[in-house]
């Protein structure tokens, strides 16, 4: 019961920061995607003469999905941070700390709480509201050629990105270094983990590298957490 | 308990890891600024000098040597100069000058109204860098496409159309690796693989690891066709007739790279001049030359002779109606074996042989259908000493030697473990993402005096063991963190400062400093002094109503 009365309390306080990321990208996407809808084959391929090389760029075609990625990326990324800086920055400069570790439970149940509320945010927040985007882009698809299984899977990749931000935020603010030493340095983990990612095509390989930098900031989260006094 | 102590630990590790690889990339950043700048000034300084200099007159072996040579079918050769200050978009409107072997001018004028007939070689297939006008395409930019990306998702697709209307779309499907087609309606009507078309998704054969390709569209269609080349094969898919060839198969060596000659449609360079054979020509690896011909078809492989230096000369054939011609041409002389591995040496090597004048030559051969080679015509020149060798880039590579003394020493040993797995290089590796930028960081950032390298490790070491030896917790983690600053060099000892700089004391019991983090001095064991109770203590533990 006081795990879920946490719980409740955290997804309480990021509620704003949710319901802003899911309709900004809800109502941004479907403008993109009545934008890119027009696009048709018919205006395609006019360099297509006989006795002509084919320049490799007609070939290429992006989904109909591309524009809502960008701004599935901008909004992972500005949640993960967004919720990161509420969750475990602002508890010290509203000096609200004490209140929030001195609690009749566990401490490690206030951090699952506050984590726990991060996930459940990204996945009905940006996850919910890109694979609905997926699933209406895979049913009213005007293009010959239907929707990867591997573009979902790309999206939910930038969520994760996301989670890994929020991490790493989560770490500098519980950091108790000075901002110019080390305090920061998760910050740069998350930038090596970003690079390792969108630079790979392989998906498990981007899949381990999501492991490997969760897994860092994780540990370093729960052990700050555990232990930070005042 | 247990656990929160498996915790600390872990998590310590996982911190240390953490910031030894974030000081490991600000050092390789550091180091990388360092060069650029010193670049950058040095390229501004040479600019300066160069424009102070007068513009020197050319001589006639500056112009033999940027003058293209060209062979005609009776082994005549002419030397073809592109007038200066004539660059036209379209080469056929550019002015020429045409130069016989004794420098004597027999033409001049625009190049679409030669009076020769000169032999002409297959165009290699190379990549393009630009990303909007591009003929190639390769595995490289294939695995660019799939990378996790804001655009998301590209695929490769070919339509299929009639009347300039579309019928059906064949999508690359880069995990199966096989082309699957789509109707208007979004509906799958079949499949094309190594087993051809089919219809059902079970019956498909992949192609194999994706190489290369390039499109067009033939005289007679407007849909495309296109080259497929695989590790050891090459394909031509025609989308239209749902139709694939395997036209040339490499038993045991890779395929290095693919070059045609009136393969797509006729070139424009034998409009009116030698009839040439639709051809392919693949050299594989271990340097065979493979001409896959067409009217009729024919593949005809040549194994260079064993005493012909291929790392030294280049060979190039082509086919006319009658005969398969051969050009065997000089680059020049091979780096030696002791180069290869010091920069120093290669720049030494590489400047003494641009001081002095330089022979080259090129050879032109018929061979017949044994491979019997048949010597037509040589022609030899000699290219002029370079007037100036540019001193910048041992100044560039001074500095880089200098800051690479603070690049971790294990990147050497990493260099050549990384040498072994990938012999011809990072340029000629198929590898992409991440684990490229490592390794192409590693070899630039090596450390070249292994002497100096050394002593500043161990220098940050000896500094690491005078600022840790009042401040250690024992002596266990303390020879752990001097071995990490000896590997790492600087960023080893940035990340043991970073996680090991807490303030001293004077041990009241000893007289010497200890650190505040272990309860006991670890020079006399004596425990951390508590601090007097003042008053303000005793008026946080009486409670007010004690009064």
């Amino acid at each position: 019961m006081k795990f879920i009365a946490l719980l409740k309390k955290e997804l309480r306080e990021c509620l704003p920061f949710l319901i802003g990321a899911a309709v900004l990208l809800l109502v941004l996407g479907t403008l993109f995607l009545r934008l890119d809808a027009p696009r048709t084959y018919g205006g395609l391929y006019p360099d297509f003469k006989p006795a002509s090389a084919i320049n490799i760029y007609q070939l290429k075609q992006s989904s109909s999905l591309s524009l809502v990625g960008s701004l599935l990326w901008i909004f992972s990324i500005a949640l993960g941070l967004a919720i990161g800086i509420r969750q475990f920055w602002v508890a010290f400069y509203s000096r609200t700390w004490d209140f929030e570790i001195c609690r009749p439970t566990r401490r490690a149940a206030v951090l699952t709480a506050k984590i726990t509320a991060a996930i459940i945010g990204f996945v009905l927040s940006v996850g919910l509201v890109w694979s609905l985007f997926y699933w209406y882009a895979s049913q009213s698809s005007i293009w010959f050629t239907p929707l990867t299984g591997r573009l979902l899977t790309k999206g939910w990749i930038f969520i994760a990105l996301g989670f890994v931000v929020y991490l790493g935020v989560a770490v500098a603010g519980l950091s108790t270094e000075r901002w110019y030493t080390t305090k920061l340095f998760s910050l740069g983990l998350v930038l090596i983990v970003y690079i390792a990612c969108v630079s790979e095509w392989r998906l498990w390989l981007i899949l381990i590298f999501l492991v490997i930098g969760i897994l860092i900031l994780l540990l370093q989260v729960t052990e700050k957490f555990l232990n930070r006094q005042l | 308990m247990k656990n929160k102590l498996i915790l600390k630990h872990v998590s310590s590790t996982s911190k240390t890891l953490m910031i030894l690889l974030i000081m490991l990339l600000v050092i390789a950043m550091s180091q990388g600024i360092i060069i650029a700048i010193s670049h950058v000034i040095m390229m501004s300084r040479t600019r300066a000098s160069q424009q102070a200099c007068q513009e020197p007159v050319e001589d006639e072996l500056t112009r033999i040597k940027r003058s293209e040579k060209h062979f005609m079918l009776d082994g005549t050769v002419h030397q073809m100069e592109l007038v200066k200050d004539d660059f036209q978009r379209d080469d056929k409107k550019q002015k020429i000058r045409i130069y016989d072997v004794n420098d004597s001018l027999v033409w001049q004028g625009l190049k679409k109204e030669i009076p020769y007939q000169y032999l002409f070689w297959p165009e290699q297939l190379i990549r393009n860098w630009s990303w909007y006008d591009s003929y190639t395409f390769d595995e490289r930019q294939m695995h660019n496409m799939l990378t996790v990306t804001p655009e998301l998702s590209q695929s490769i697709e070919f339509p299929v159309r009639q009347n300039y209307e579309i019928k059906i779309i064949w999508r690359y499907i880069p995990d199966k690796e096989y082309f699957v087609a789509y109707n208007t309606q979004g509906g799958i009507t079949g499949y094309l693989s190594t087993a051809g078309f089919t219809q059902q998704k079970s019956d498909t054969k992949g192609f194999g690891q994706f190489r290369l390709f390039t499109a067009w569209c033939p005289e007679d269609s407007i849909n495309p066709v296109m080259l497929w080349q695989t590790d050891k094969k090459i394909y031509q898919i025609d989308f239209q007739k749902q139709t694939v060839e395997l036209i040339f198969e490499s038993e045991k060596e890779i395929v290095d790279n693919m070059s045609l000659k009136n393969w797509r449609f006729s070139d424009r360079e034998n409009l009116d001049g030698i009839k040439y054979r639709p051809a392919i020509l693949c050299r594989t690896r271990n340097g065979d030359q493979n001409l896959i011909m067409r009217q009729p078809e024919q593949v005809f492989t040549f194994s260079p002779p064993e005493v012909w230096d291929l790392k030294e000369q280049s060979i190039r054939l082509t086919a006319t109606e009658s005969e398969i011609y051969l050009l065997r041409s000089f680059r020049g002389p091979r780096v030696p074996g002791k180069c290869m591995n010091s920069d120093e040496l290669f720049r030494q090597w590489r400047n003494q042989l641009l001081k002095k004048p330089r022979d080259r030559w090129i050879e032109l051969y018929t061979i017949d259908e044994k491979g019997e080679l048949y010597f037509i015509s040589r022609y030899e020149w000699i290219e002029p000493p370079y007037k100036t060798i540019y001193t910048e880039q041992s100044v560039v590579d001074n500095v880089k030697y200098f800051v690479t003394d603070f690049s971790p020493p294990f990147y050497n040993i990493l260099r050549q473990g990384l040498h072994k797995y990938w012999p011809n290089g990072i340029a000629g590796s198929e590898n992409e993402s991440i684990f490229k930028l490592c390794v192409a960081l590693i070899q630039e950032l090596r450390p070249r005096h292994i002497i100096i390298n050394c002593s500043i490790s161990f220098v940050l070491v000896l500094i690491a063991l005078w600022h840790g030896l009042s401040r250690r917790d024992n002596w266990a983690v303390m020879i752990v963190w001097l071995a990490i600053v000896a590997v790492f060099n600087m960023a080893g000892f940035l990340t043991y400062w970073a996680l090991n700089h807490r303030p001293v004391i004077k041990c009241p019991a000893c007289g010497k400093k200890r650190g505040l983090a272990p309860e006991r001095c670890v020079r006399c064991g004596a425990e951390l002094p508590v601090p007097e109770t003042r008053e303000v203590d005793r008026v946080l533990i009486v409670p007010a109503t004690a009064e």
